[in-house]
């Protein structure tokens, strides 16, 4: 009986305009978003990625040659991969730092006479992580556009066109009246409830089956990605999860219009909830968030940090102990020199890095509250769910960062036990003169990569998937619920 | 007769649903937004207000004129724009803090004040962006099943059957609807304003409430327009629900899809180069400016401008900055003033020349902005008029001066205050004089009569002018529709 509802409704969808509309629209803009990726933004995107990486390399191998001095000016710039699947959520990429730095290009040098002693140092600060904020995004004068990937086109002008498939299917029966025709006749409401949403929903899968294919092809007919078996698994996901996603809309509006005797008032009031919850939603609370969830301000933030390493300078200067028993640079240094020098920079290096690690964290956490507040918006949790599974985002940009800083011990232990090795070496950690001044075999330094695997991306779109899939249940509940109940004229 | 269809249409549209759910969620969204966004403005006020000071705080602590040059540059402020809480326009995202050197011409702004740029991963909205949405597609519902119900119920035969000649029919509901769809929109704006005026930061000046009033009538225009074309369609359509869906495809075709993809297009279809061309030939005539000095200095036979200065202690100190748009000099003691006049001279060239570099690197990067991110702007700016609701924005931006022109016009302003900074020091000869490099055997350091930085806000007669061509777009296109209207109501068929 359900199938005998639902081929019915897809029959009579099929020969409706809106029908027409939603094919259209999403097959225009399925293949403009594929051409727009293929023909320029992706190319544009790897190019700059791996000039990028290169000049990191190579500013690597140059530091090289002299493994102290490696280890005082860093590893150098990081930078963050391009995922091949940005076409489908470009999370905003653009306007996140494409790069961490672990490097820093500085000098300081001190020369001083007294009658005691004389004393002359130069050399580096060492090197400690920093977070600086340039984006890849060239022009920003243009004003703020959505992305025209698939979170805008499924989340946004597929959500709609939900609406538009379900608005009427009850209470336009109302209307005319066929309603009470069909209840007259043998079969259960919980029947034609579901005839109706599998007719509605095989209906709009149609359209979106034939975008997603249509901009596959594009994307692979260029050759420019080649998916892997684990990509391919992705999209599938991604696939499931638009359609979950659209079912809400879909069983929305069978709820809304189970509860109106006129279709143009359940038209209506969808449209003010999709309004409120896929348009505004997700616009306004980001700057309500910002206000519960104060960061410091980046004046205060320098600062801390003036005040921290005048701390540090007036503890190591006190009566010139720093100066006072002679220079690393001495022929041949003394190892407390060396000592007192490394703890000196290396508390330098600490402290800064100390704040700015928690600066950062502080951030991170008041954008992640504000994405918390944002997940009341079906459209925001889709989004979010999206952007986890292709690798973009917020939420991949704060795992770049937590690989960065594992990187970055991975970097000091490597550095650590390459001096080991050297016999001539003083083993003093940090100061250029105590470490070894041999040259480093460029294979052997670890290289900075991000290992992103199908289970991780999936882990971390657990929880949005697990909303998606709760509210598609409560929506359908809610309606199954108000449609038994309510009255057939 | 005109007044009766008014009446009637008006108590029809204010007893119904759409009317009572319409007010509620535009209300509610308006009120929470300016709320927010008047906070976002008082901690940007905060924020102006501390810079200005800090501004003052460092030109005091100037102990030597070459130090303007380099650690101590000069900053001009951008007062943050009070009627950015109607609309945001680039305010949030140009920066809003510039730099000033006689060797340095600003571009670019900075920005001060941002606590997480992270957020900016989150859209937000303004005042006008909620009534761009919201209230367009409450024009909608409120016009689309004027006419076609009307047939469907057959309510339109028996109106005009009676003496009621077809325009009046027309313009009585054009004005009924248009009372009524501005009542939400006009208590939007009291109780905006209400919310505002609570903030004690904030006070209107009246060159403000024109201003306010201004967005308030082009909103009016818009919204009118939405209500045409939803009238229109009706007129074209005899079954409301078949209305209904063309509107909303209007709808959702220039709301929502036409201004984002205008903009990803024009993007994608004209980009710009990177700065490197530009910064090579900048960094060329640094190298030009570089070797002129040094000719200079062969010809007085010296290697540098303190070379025949005696100077003793903790001896000379310099920096100059990667593009050798800043220098700083500290001689702390001469041992006798021999030499010290060779040395002012020598400045006095040096940085008169680094001036003059400064202007000409000046006009290579302005062709570069001009050819590159400013001409893709203005190419996106005009694309992106085929919405209408694009021409409402950058309307009501204008009007608010958060527009990009306004970005411009500021910049414009702190150029013009760097010609006058660099006046100024050629006027007082200041390159070649003693206090640009040493403190010492001098009269007290005045500088207050420095010139400051003063904005100068735009008149609204100027704005108004600029708003024009988007002001009459929506004319333009309000006449067409209400033509479009009522010729087709004319021809329509009644029964």
């Amino acid at each position: 009986m359900i199938w005998h509802i639902a081929k019915r409704e897809i029959l009579d969808n099929l020969t409706r305009f809106r029908f027409a509309l939603t094919l259209i629209l999403v097959m225009v803009l399925m293949v403009m978003n594929a051409v727009i990726f293929v023909s320029s933004r992706y190319p544009r995107r790897l190019a700059e990625y791996s000039e990028d990486t290169h000049k990191a390399v190579e500013s690597l191998k140059k530091k090289s040659r002299n493994l102290g001095e490696l280890a005082v000016k860093g590893p150098g710039d990081l930078y963050k991969s391009v995922s091949p699947l940005t076409f489908i959520a470009t999370g905003e990429d653009a306007n996140l730092p494409k790069r961490v730095e672990g490097a820093y290009s500085g000098g300081s040098s001190i020369g001083m006479t007294t009658p005691d002693f004389s004393f002359s140092y130069s050399w580096s600060p060492n090197w400690w992580l920093q977070y600086p904020q340039d984006i890849s995004r060239k022009n920003d004068s243009l004003p703020n556009f959505t992305e025209l990937d698939w979170t805008f086109i499924i989340g946004l002008v597929m959500s709609f066109m939900a609406i538009l498939f379900t608005y009427d299917a009850i209470s336009g029966e109302r209307e005319t009246g066929t309603l009470s025709l069909l209840m007259a006749n043998s079969v259960s409401r919980a029947t034609v409830l579901f005839g109706k949403f599998s007719g509605a929903f095989l209906t709009i899968l149609i359209p979106l089956f034939i975008g997603v294919l249509l901009n596959l092809m594009v994307v692979n007919a260029s050759r420019l990605v080649s998916f892997s078996g684990g990509e391919w698994v992705r999209v599938a996901i991604i696939f499931v999860t638009s359609a979950v996603y659209i079912s809400i809309f879909l069983w929305l509006g069978l709820f809304i219009s189970s509860q109106f005797s006129n279709s143009s008032s359940s038209l209506l009031t969808l449209l003010l909830i999709w309004i409120v919850f896929v348009v505004l939603i997700p616009n306004t609370m980001g700057v309500l968030a910002s206000g519960f969830k104060q960061v410091p301000s980046s004046s205060e933030i320098s600062r801390i940090k003036k005040a921290k390493e005048g701390e540090i300078d007036t503890r190591y200067k006190e009566e010139d102990k720093l100066y006072r028993t002679g220079s690393p640079s001495d022929t041949p240094p003394k190892i407390e020199v060396l000592r007192m020098w490394a703890d000196y920079l290396n508390e330098h290096a600490d402290a800064k890095s100390n704040i700015n690690d928690e600066h950062l964290n502080k951030q991170f956490a008041q954008v992640a509250f504000t994405q918390q507040i944002t997940r009341l918006s079906p459209a925001a949790v889709y989004k979010y769910a999206l952007e986890s599974l292709t690798g973009t985002g917020f939420v991949r940009h704060k795992r770049f960062v937590q690989h960065a800083r594992r990187y970055r011990q991975q970097f000091v232990n490597f550095i650590r036990s390459e001096d080991g090795g050297d016999k001539e070496s003083y083993h003093v950690y940090l100061v250029k003169e105590g470490l070894s001044q041999k040259p480093v075999a460029f294979s052997s330094i670890p290289k900075f990569s991000e290992k992103l695997t199908l289970g991780i991306t999936f882990k971390s779109a657990l929880l949005d998937l697990t909303l998606l899939i709760l509210l598609s249940l409560l929506l359908f509940m809610l309606a199954v619920l108000a449609f038994l109940r309510s009255d057939v004229k | 007769m005109l007044w009766t269809i008014v009446r009637r249409e008006i108590t029809a549209n204010i007893l119904s649903f759409r009317f009572l759910m319409g007010l509620l969620i535009y209300f509610s969204l308006i009120v929470t937004n300016l709320f927010v966004l008047t906070r976002g403005y008082e901690d940007r006020l905060q924020s102006y207000r501390t810079a200005i000071r800090e501004n003052e705080d460092k030109i005091s602590q100037v102990t030597r004129y070459s130090e303007f040059g380099l650690t101590h540059m000069l900053k001009c402020d951008r007062n943050p724009k009070l009627l950015s809480v109607f609309n945001e326009g680039v305010e949030k995202r140009k920066g809003n803090t510039v730099t000033v050197a006689h060797g340095y011409v600003p571009a670019v702004a900075e920005q001060h004040g941002s606590d997480n740029p992270y957020l900016s991963i989150f859209s937000s909205i303004d005042f006008t962006v909620i009534c761009q949405v919201v209230m367009s597609l409450l024009a909608l519902l409120f016009s689309y099943d004027a006419i076609s119900r009307e047939k469907e119920a057959g309510t339109l035969g028996l109106t005009l059957s009676c003496a009621v000649p077809r325009p009046t029919l027309l313009l009585g509901k054009y004005i009924a609807g248009m009372v009524s769809i501005s009542l939400p929109l006009l208590a939007s704006f009291v109780a905006g304003l209400l919310v505002i005026q609570f903030s004690p930061y904030v006070s209107f000046s009246s060159s403000d409430w024109g201003r306010i009033l201004l967005i308030f009538l082009v909103s009016m225009l818009y919204v009118s327009l939405f209500f045409l074309i939803g009238l229109f369609l009706s007129t074209r359509t005899h079954r409301s629900s078949i209305t209904l869906m063309f509107a909303m495809c209007v709808w959702v075709l220039f709301v929502l899809i036409v201004p984002n993809l205008t903009v990803l297009l024009v993007e994608h279809a004209s980009p710009i180069q990177s700065e490197e061309s530009y910064k090579g030939q900048a960094g060329d005539l640094w190298k030009q400016y570089e070797a002129e000095v040094k000719d200079y200095f062969t010809k007085q036979g010296v290697e540098g401008p303190l070379d025949r200065a005696n100077f003793g202690g903790a001896g000379a100190r310099s920096g100059v900055n990667d593009y050798n748009s800043g220098e700083t000099v500290q001689v702390s003691r001469f041992r006798d003033e021999e030499g010290v006049p060779f040395a002012q001279e020598c400045y006095g060239f040096k940085e008169n020349l680094r001036a003059q570099y400064a202007d000409r690197i000046w006009q290579i990067r302005k062709a570069y902005l001009d050819k590159n991110p400013n001409r893709q702007s203005l190419l996106a700016l005009n694309v992106s008029r085929i919405s209408p609701a694009a021409v409402y924005y950058n309307a009501a931006a204008i009007l608010a001066e958060t527009d990009l022109g306004s970005f411009w016009r500021f910049m414009e302003q702190t150029r013009q205050y760097r010609r006058e900074w660099v006046d100024y020091l050629r006027d007082e000869k200041i390159f070649s004089s003693r206090r640009w490099f040493t403190t010492e055997f001098e009269e007290p350091f005045d500088l207050s009569k420095i010139p400051r930085f003063k904005e100068r806000s735009e008149g609204i007669g100027n704005s108004l002018q600029r708003a024009t061509l988007d002001i009459m777009i929506l004319a333009v296109l309000n006449v067409l529709f209400f033509m479009g209207a009522f010729i087709s109501f004319l021809r329509y068929d009644v029964i």
